[in-house]
């Protein structure tokens, strides 16, 4: 006899759905899949034949073929478990297979025939809805997480005898309790973080509130104990909180990537991700292989915080261009593409020299050839997308005593309302803030009054900025000019954005 | 190859028998001669000594480099057969396509027809770009801006500033082709469009420490690079001070201006006071060691200069009569008066002062109470106007359009926006 259901399959972060069908035939007790499956599906086969036997069903003494369509896609992962084994169980006559067939199932089998729970649960329940399916069968302790689909039609089951008991018309097994808001259990090394913690180096706290406040790319240089990490990670502090749509589209995504343990609510903070930088290139980008899902794919719609720039491999650094450009990566790989969405505020941290002590004749011992490999290996194209950069110096020690000069709460007001001046601007553009900007939409949003524009040409004329650098100089005036709140761009926002823009060399140009 | 002929011949890519079986002599020593401590005294005492005396100061009588043979041969079978043994001189016959070769008996050579020189003139001397600067070397009041490799910003940023005004003015520059404070000279001058000529170590090899490939291409284009030693020549210790003593004795003055307090810095201006050339240093820190040796050549009777007109003023030049292109309206000390210097806000305006007066990191004058907004604002202002250069490590120094006498004297009187 033959039955089918349905099951997914993911492919980068796209769930495809897959057909698993299975015939149930007389002949020599073999049970085969076919279907590009790897190894953990093939293994599937064991788990299936343990389940069936310890929930007290029959496992048919016959020949059992198992295909999953379409034949092409490679198939992954220990999702198709559940899938397999009820389709089994209806081709062999003990589940009502009409039911199976307007159903998708997707979860992994343990052995005893529990139900273990799955990544990528509420993209799968997204999927189903999208597909037309009735109802989606998932593990009890992924199905609050598909339940964050709008519309999701969820059937959790604890077991593979429970899973038959909703194929029967019976009730699914009841939700797990719900697990406390993020806010409450928020750790309290993450509560303490404040801007308010930052002193003597208030410039570096402005850069972090314009970068926050328009999405800005950023980078700290300076010598080590300059405090670049300190403040790079109290970015977290100020940054608005997603959008709805974004929080799915961020949910979904840490939700394959299994990064977020257990999902009970919508990711609504911005993802914020530091790799170390040792990373390689398939731990940045991501890789072929499912569920692999890169540090920068992480950062969709978040930060990605870099510490020791410089000392990232050449291909990382080559490999961040892309998603720098186009907000996204490709992955190409033998038979394989996959595009992942990866818009983030790109935040670094860098030495300026291979001793961190540039510019200070009485420590620096780098002669020209190194600093000019150090400012080489950053790149001028990647370098280019800095939108910021702060030069930092370590803070003296009577400054240690005071106050910083504004905290996290009023800084986050600050951005919040810049974001929405910049959100009701751009209101039907492809930009989402100011960093996005092109060049037409610029000359569009960002007018200079008459001082700001000779202040430009001054700056132009000196050779301070090329036409590119311009742009991005004009983009940062635009979000100062909204934190102020300004609806004009002025000669002292683009003044500020001159002061904190990001120089290609280290070589001081000579005096002339 | 061609033969070489056999006496002196202008544009002639060799030089004459004599002077390449000199150079060659030399060459094939090389390795015997140490100077464990810089010394250029010592080493053109060494290198003014006739080929016998040499081999024996050497105690190299029996190496088969000989000076009895007359017979013009080419460079390359001299090479060939003197020279691959010790690995000295791999095959620069094959490379000197672009350097043209002139020796002493050439009338462009800076010692054509001088005898008995204190600092033991080169024989031979491998050319790149401009050979008319040659004779200006000559004819001209020049002086050589030398100083440390390792420079910090201020070094470069003086050094390149320095160039720029006394090459615009006319005057030729004479520096290493090195990195650090020769490097920004180089830039400075050829920035400003002036006579530069810079010593390499050998031939139009790449510059060492190779630094800035870059300055090559300029270099050769309107400037001049010279060298006593082959292309391709490997580099040995001696031919640093060996470098130092043409610097010193091809200029008129020489300019100090950052070097650390050890020989190797030192050697080449002590051998320009030896050669009573005048010798101009600038001060800098007390706490910054690549200002010590400047420091200790002002103490030994430097010349302590802090500007372009002071250099002018030790060059002997005449200021006033020589012609609107000579005279130094770029001084910075002259420009403070004038009225070219832009105009800044008054915030800006105090933001320069503090500047001027040792704040010199953004975090400085954050605690000095300046507001972080109007600071920016200020510092960007001030970096459109050309008065302030963020350096290396985001420091903060004046910049040149910066009337460093006003604002470093507030007491003047033409203090004001």
């Amino acid at each position: 006899m033959l039955a089918h259901t349905y099951s997914f399959c993911f492919d980068g972060v796209q769930p495809h759905l897959v057909r698993v069908e299975v015939d149930v035939r007389p002949g020599p007790p073999v049970f085969t899949v076919v279907g590009l499956a790897d190894t953990a599906v093939r293994e599937a086969r064991e788990r299936v034949h343990a389940a069936v036997l310890n929930s007290g069903l029959q496992f048919p003494a016959s020949r059992v073929r198992a295909s999953i369509a379409p034949g092409d896609l490679p198939k992954s992962g220990a999702g198709l478990d559940l899938a397999l084994a009820v389709a089994l169980l209806g081709a062999s006559g003990q589940a009502p297979r009409g039911g199976l067939e307007r159903s998708a199932h997707f979860g992994e089998l343990g052995l005893d025939g529990r139900v273990h729970a799955v990544r990528g649960a509420i993209a799968v329940a997204e999927s189903a809805l999208a597909s037309g399916l009735r109802r989606v069968v998932l593990p009890v302790a992924s199905a609050r997480e598909a339940l964050l689909a709008p519309g999701a039609q969820v059937a959790p089951v604890a077991t593979l005898g429970g899973a038959l008991r909703v194929l029967r018309g019976g009730p699914p097994d009841p939700l797990p309790p719900e697990l406390p808001a993020p806010a409450a259990r928020r750790s309290r090394a993450q509560e303490q973080l404040d801007l308010a913690d930052v002193v003597g180096q208030e410039h570096a706290v402005r850069a972090l509130v314009i970068a926050a406040a328009g999405g800005h790319n950023l980078l700290f240089s300076g010598p080590p104990g300059a405090g670049k990490t300190m403040l790079a990670r109290r970015i977290t502090t100020i940054l608005p909180p997603l959008e709805p749509l974004a929080a799915l589209e961020v949910t979904r995504i840490h939700s394959i990537a299994g990064t977020a343990g257990r999902l009970h609510r919508l990711i609504t903070e911005p993802p914020f991700r530091a790799p170390h930088h040792t990373a390689t290139v398939a731990g940045l980008i991501g890789s072929a292989r499912p569920g692999n899902v890169g540090e920068v794919v992480l950062a969709h719609r978040g930060v990605l915080f870099l510490d020791e720039l410089c000392e990232l491999s050449r291909a990382a650094l080559e490999a961040l261009r892309e998603p720098l450009a186009e907000g996204r990566v490709t992955i190409v790989r033998a038979g394989h593409r996959a595009a992942y969405p990866a818009r983030f505020l790109l935040l670094a941290a860098s030495n300026p020299c291979p001793c961190g002590y540039a510019g200070q004749a009485e420590r620096c011992r780098c002669s020209d050839s190194e600093l000019a490999r150090c400012a080489r290996r950053l790149g001028g194209p990647l370098l280019d997308r800095f939108d910021l950069r702060v030069d930092l110096n370590p803070v003296a020690l009577p400054a240690l005593g005071r106050n910083g000069a504004i905290d996290s709460r009023r800084a986050r007001e600050l951005v919040m309302g810049a974001r929405e001046r910049q959100a009701a601007r751009l209101r039907g553009e492809r930009a989402l803030c100011n960093a996005e900007l092109s060049g037409r939409a610029l000359r569009r949003f960002a007018w200079l009054d008459s001082r700001g524009q000779e202040l430009l040409e001054r700056a132009l004329a000196a050779g301070l900025l090329s036409a590119h650098g311009a742009l991005r100089v004009l983009r940062v005036a635009r979000t100062i000019a909204d934190l102020q709140p300004r609806e004009r761009v002025g000669a002292d926002h683009l003044a500020g954005a001159l002061a904190l823009r990001c120089d290609h060399g280290t070589r001081p140009a000579v005096a002339g | 190859m061609q033969a070489l002929p056999g006496g002196p011949q202008r544009g002639d890519p060799g030089g004459c028998a004599q002077c390449t079986h000199r150079t060659l002599l030399i060459e094939s020593l090389g390795a015997r001669i140490d100077v464990r401590r810089p010394d250029c005294e010592r080493l053109a005492a060494l290198l003014a000594l006739p080929d016998r005396q040499l081999l024996a100061a050497l105690d190299a009588a029996q190496e088969p480099v000989g000076g009895n043979d007359s017979e013009p041969q080419t460079a390359q079978a001299r090479c060939g057969r003197n020279c691959r043994p010790g690995n000295t001189v791999p095959a620069f016959a094959g490379r000197v396509r672009r350097d043209e070769v002139i020796c002493r008996h050439d009338p462009r050579h800076p010692a054509h027809e001088a005898s008995d020189e204190p600092w033991a003139p080169p024989s031979l001397l491998w050319c790149l770009g401009d050979l008319d600067l040659l004779q200006r070397l000559r004819c001209e009041r020049t002086l050589a801006v030398v100083g440390a490799v390792r420079a910090s910003d201020y070094g470069r940023g003086v050094a390149g500033a320095l160039a720029a005004e006394l090459a615009g003015a006319g005057v030729p520059i004479l520096a290493p082709y090195a990195e650090g404070i020769g490097a920004a000279a180089i830039e400075g001058a050829l920035g400003a469009g002036g006579a530069i000529v810079a010593v390499a170590l050998a031939g139009t090899s790449p510059m060492t420490p190779a630094g800035r490939p870059d300055l090559a291409g300029a270099l050769a284009e309107s400037g001049l690079i010279i060298a006593e030693h082959p292309p391709g020549a490997r580099i040995r210790r001696w031919y640093y001070p060996a470098r130092s003593r043409l610097l010193a004795a091809l200029a008129d003055a020489m300019l100090v201006v950052e070097a650390e307090e050890r020989s190797a810095d030192l050697a080449g201006p002590r051998f320009a006071a030896a050669l009573g050339k005048r010798l101009c240093a600038v001060p800098g820190r007390i706490t910054a060691p690549t200002s010590a040796g400047t420091h200790a050549l002002i103490r030994e009777g430097a010349q302590l200069v802090d500007c372009a007109a002071e250099i002018l003023k030790h060059l002997h030049l005449d200021l006033s009569g020589s012609g609107a292109s000579r005279s130094p309206t770029a001084c910075p000390r002259r420009s403070a008066q004038g009225n070219d210097r832009p105009r800044v806000g008054g915030e800006a305006q105090r933001v320069l002062e503090a500047i001027a007066r040792g704040a010199e990191s953004t975090e400085a004058l954050l605690a000095l109470g300046i507001p972080v907004k109007s600071l920016l604002s200020a510092l960007g202002e001030l970096e459109a106007a050309g008065l302030l250069i963020r350096a290396t490590g985001g420091r903060l120094m004046p910049g040149a359009k910066s009337a460093r006498a006003r604002v470093g004297r507030p007491r003047g009187s033409s203090r004001g926006p």
